[in-house]
């Protein structure tokens, strides 16, 4: 009774707290909580916009069987492991490299890097469609300044992930390294002057005191970069089309196509349960290696 | 005084979030869900049916094509994208006074029918849709489409150019088409020295072999001029790619039957042979599986690109970029006959309704614009009339004439538009093709692979 009491207690005290957070909250159930379980439910049924036919898991066993999911899940997850470690190491880097220049030309360079994201996703991929045309690109006239033979970037299986990964980095990689360059920011400079005293490396003061220290940053980077990637969908859109022959579709791609393009929403959004699903587990998979030690 | 701000601050945000729900609730009307209206039928928005006094009310959905403006004859009501919808319902409604007509666009930038997808699942099921009939079979293939056999009489069906109607489960109007034809930029044959080459003004079809040889005569790569462009990026325009194998003997289906498909026979492997060949001599642009219509579109209006295969729709692009267009048909073996052509048709689709009187209503409609609006609208399409009542009132070029003469002398030949699974069918064939040109399978099999895959749909 007394504790009840106090819950009354608390939640008066924090009436304005929850009046404010409230909006919120209905927002979120709106548009994230009803939307996912809505998608839940309609992942058992047979629908076509107009008539639900219940199918039990039958969308889920049609899914393994297709060949476009099998070959989605195979590129998100090629995705998330190439690009991730990737755009991490090299926001770093470049992060490392220009925050130690001046005031003035750290801006500058941080403009130069945060101008794509910026420009947003469908930009890019209209600018990068045009580089790597296979007749009219750009990168492929630098190529054969060197001599060498002309690629098809886009339209070869071989190079359609190397394209979009370089892609997905020209256009990440900017807010990734203002964000190290912020983390960097945060790091008391008396103990990389007290490491310097006491002779240690840069290349030590950079493992054993940078690195460490940004270890928040970096968590949050990993995760929202894995969330990216699952997301992919508007370059693929863009430059690819899921092609050639789904070597470069990912799940939210291949989501898109199903209901949009085939009209079957029963099975799109059963691909869409498994993406919540794998991005999840992926994400706490990865959450919990890297802030494991942190938290013990 | 702090404390004061930050509570009105809260009220207003809770105002603005109650007027943001109001206003996300819609008009009121036809909001019932889809899930609960079984057999895709749309709950009357009128009560029970036009009784005495009611008004019909229907939803007339369209695609909002960018080239239907300024529609002859109707120029000051068709100045934008979409208008020619508005205008069409405006006219019917003052001659029926008890159908009211509501009217959706749909975007046709995405190239898909989301916008219509995004009000079916609201509740907002259209009574009648105007679209390319590629865009209509998905709607078939759910089951939303009414079938109009009872509506056509005799007469109007035999109004109907040949090939143009299927018979039997007539299930859409057609509106105004045009064939998938070989198109030439014969400017650039003429600069070549090899406008001999082509098929002579009065018997538009070539061999295989007179094809091969005038694109190798054209073929100026190094200077920028491509002889012609096979494209397997997007499931847009396959129709186009399909056009090479009609004339090798190639059928998608058996007549009506399109339970199996039946495109896998040695005369389609031929067609692909063909085609492959085509990319092995260099003799179209490279990458096809990164490039679409859209880049065909492009190369040939910058004048880099000598043979597009494409509707006959280049007219107008190519009197204002200062080249002569010339239409042909695609080429087909020394040892066979020229080839069938595959009709692009643009047309209306009645949908299911439990109130016949929407049905009856809609038919109403759909018949108004093929009658009033069909051919003026074909002209800025750059389309054919499809009914002989209509032949005289079209405003045709020459070449277009010329275009009129060959479907009439060749013939047509159907890809399946009927099937509840003309979407699949498009993108496996697409899907086909690139592994064809990427070299991850003959042509054998590639066609074995289309045949199972699409098999597995059509008996879904």
């Amino acid at each position: 009774m007394q504790a009840l009491k106090k819950v009354g207690t608390n939640l008066y005290r924090q009436r304005w707290a929850w009046f404010f957070i409230i909006p919120g909250y209905i927002i979120f159930l709106l548009f994230n909580i009803i939307p996912t379980l809505r998608t839940v439910y309609t992942s058992f049924f047979d629908y076509n916009l107009t008539t639900m036919e219940f199918a039990g898991f039958g969308n889920y066993i049609k899914l393994f069987g297709s060949e476009a999911f099998r070959a989605s899940v195979g590129n998100t997850l090629l995705f998330a492991v190439i690009i991730t470690p990737l755009s991490t190491v090299v926001s770093l880097l470049i992060a490392t490299t220009i925050f130690p220049l001046g005031n003035k030309a750290q801006s500058v360079y941080r403009g130069a890097f945060f101008l794509p994201n910026v420009i947003g996703g469908v930009i890019i991929s209209a600018i990068w469609l045009w580089i790597f045309h296979p007749v009219y690109g750009v990168l492929n006239y630098v190529l054969s300044l060197f001599g060498i033979q002309p690629l098809l970037w886009l339209a070869d299986a071989k190079t359609v992930i190397l394209s979009v990964v370089l892609v997905i980095m020209s256009w990440t990689c900017g807010s990734l390294i203002i964000l190290y360059v912020a983390g960097l920011g945060n790091i008391d400079p008396c103990l990389m002057e007290a490491a310097k005293i006491d002779g240690a490396s840069p290349a030590q003061t950079f493992f054993r005191i940078t690195l460490p220290l940004l270890k928040p940053v970096t968590t949050f980077i990993i995760t929202t970069q894995l969330i990216n990637c699952f997301q992919l969908w508007e370059v693929i859109y863009l430059l690819t089309d899921g092609g050639p022959v789904n070597a470069s579709t990912t799940l939210a791609f291949d989501i898109y196509k199903k209901a949009f393009l085939l009209g079957d929403y029963g099975l799109a959004a059963a691909e869409g349960v498994m993406l919540i699903v794998l991005c999840a587990l992926v994400s706490l998979t990865t959450l919990r290696a890297v802030s494991g030690k942190e938290e013990k | 005084m702090k404390k004061t701000c930050q509570k009105w601050l809260a009220l207003a945000l809770c105002l603005a979030m109650a007027l943001t729900m109001a206003a996300c609730g819609g008009s009121g009307n036809a909001t019932k869900s889809p899930g609960d209206t079984p057999g895709g039928a749309k709950a009357s928005a009128t009560g029970e049916g036009a009784g005495h006094g009611e008004k019909v009310k229907l939803l007339f959905a369209g695609t909002g094509f960018s080239n239907i403006i300024n529609v002859p004859g109707h120029e000051d009501t068709t100045q934008n994208v979409g208008d020619y919808l508005k205008a069409i319902a405006a006219e019917f409604m003052a001659e029926n006074p008890h159908i009211e007509v509501e009217v959706l666009v749909n975007n046709a930038a995405s190239g898909t029918t989301e916008t219509l997808d995004v009000e079916i699942a609201s509740g907002n099921v259209p009574n009648l849709f105007f679209s390319k009939e590629a865009d209509q079979s998905k709607y078939m293939g759910m089951g939303m489409i009414q079938t109009l056999d009872n509506y056509f009489t005799d007469q109007e069906i035999s109004d109907y150019i040949g090939g143009i109607m299927t018979n039997q489960n007539e299930w859409r109007i057609p509106m105004f088409s045009a064939p998938k034809l070989i198109c030439i930029n014969k400017t650039l044959f003429e600069n070549a020295g090899a406008a001999h080459l082509l098929p002579p003004p009065d018997d538009r079809n070539w061999t295989t072999e007179e094809y091969m040889e005038a694109l190798r005569a054209v073929n100026n790569s190094s200077a920028g001029i491509f002889p012609t462009i096979l494209f397997a990026k997007t499931a847009s325009a396959q129709e186009s790619m399909m056009g090479y194998l009609w004339p090798f003997g190639a059928r998608m289906f058996n007549g009506s039957d399109l339970s199996r498909t039946t495109l896998n026979s040695p005369e389609t492997a031929q067609g692909l042979t063909f085609l492959k060949g085509i990319l092995d001599e260099g003799l179209a642009v490279s990458g096809p599986t990164a490039l679409t219509d859209d880049d065909m579109w492009a190369m040939f209006e910058n004048q880099t690109l000598a043979v597009a295969p494409e509707l006959p729709a280049f007219d107008g692009m190519a009197s204002s970029a200062g080249f002569e267009v010339y239409y042909v048909n695609y080429p087909h073996p020394a040892d066979k006959e020229p080839g069938p052509l595959w009709q692009f048709t643009y047309a209306l689709t009645v949908w299911k309704s439990d109130n016949p009187a929407e049905v009856e209503a809609s038919v109403a409609l759909a018949k108004f614009m093929a009658d009033k609006w069909a051919v003026p609208m074909s002209e800025v399409c750059g389309a054919l009339p499809v009914r002989e009542s209509q032949k005289a009132e079209a405003n045709l070029t020459g070449e277009l004439q010329a275009v009129v003469d060959l479907v009439g002398e060749v013939g047509t030949v159907g890809s399946g538009t009927a099937s509840p699974a003309y979407p699949v069918l498009r993108d496996t064939f697409k899907d086909m093709n690139a592994f064809l040109f990427i070299g991850d399978k003959t042509p054998e099999e590639a066609l074995a692979w289309f045949e199972k895959t699409l098999n597995a749909a059509l008996t879904k």
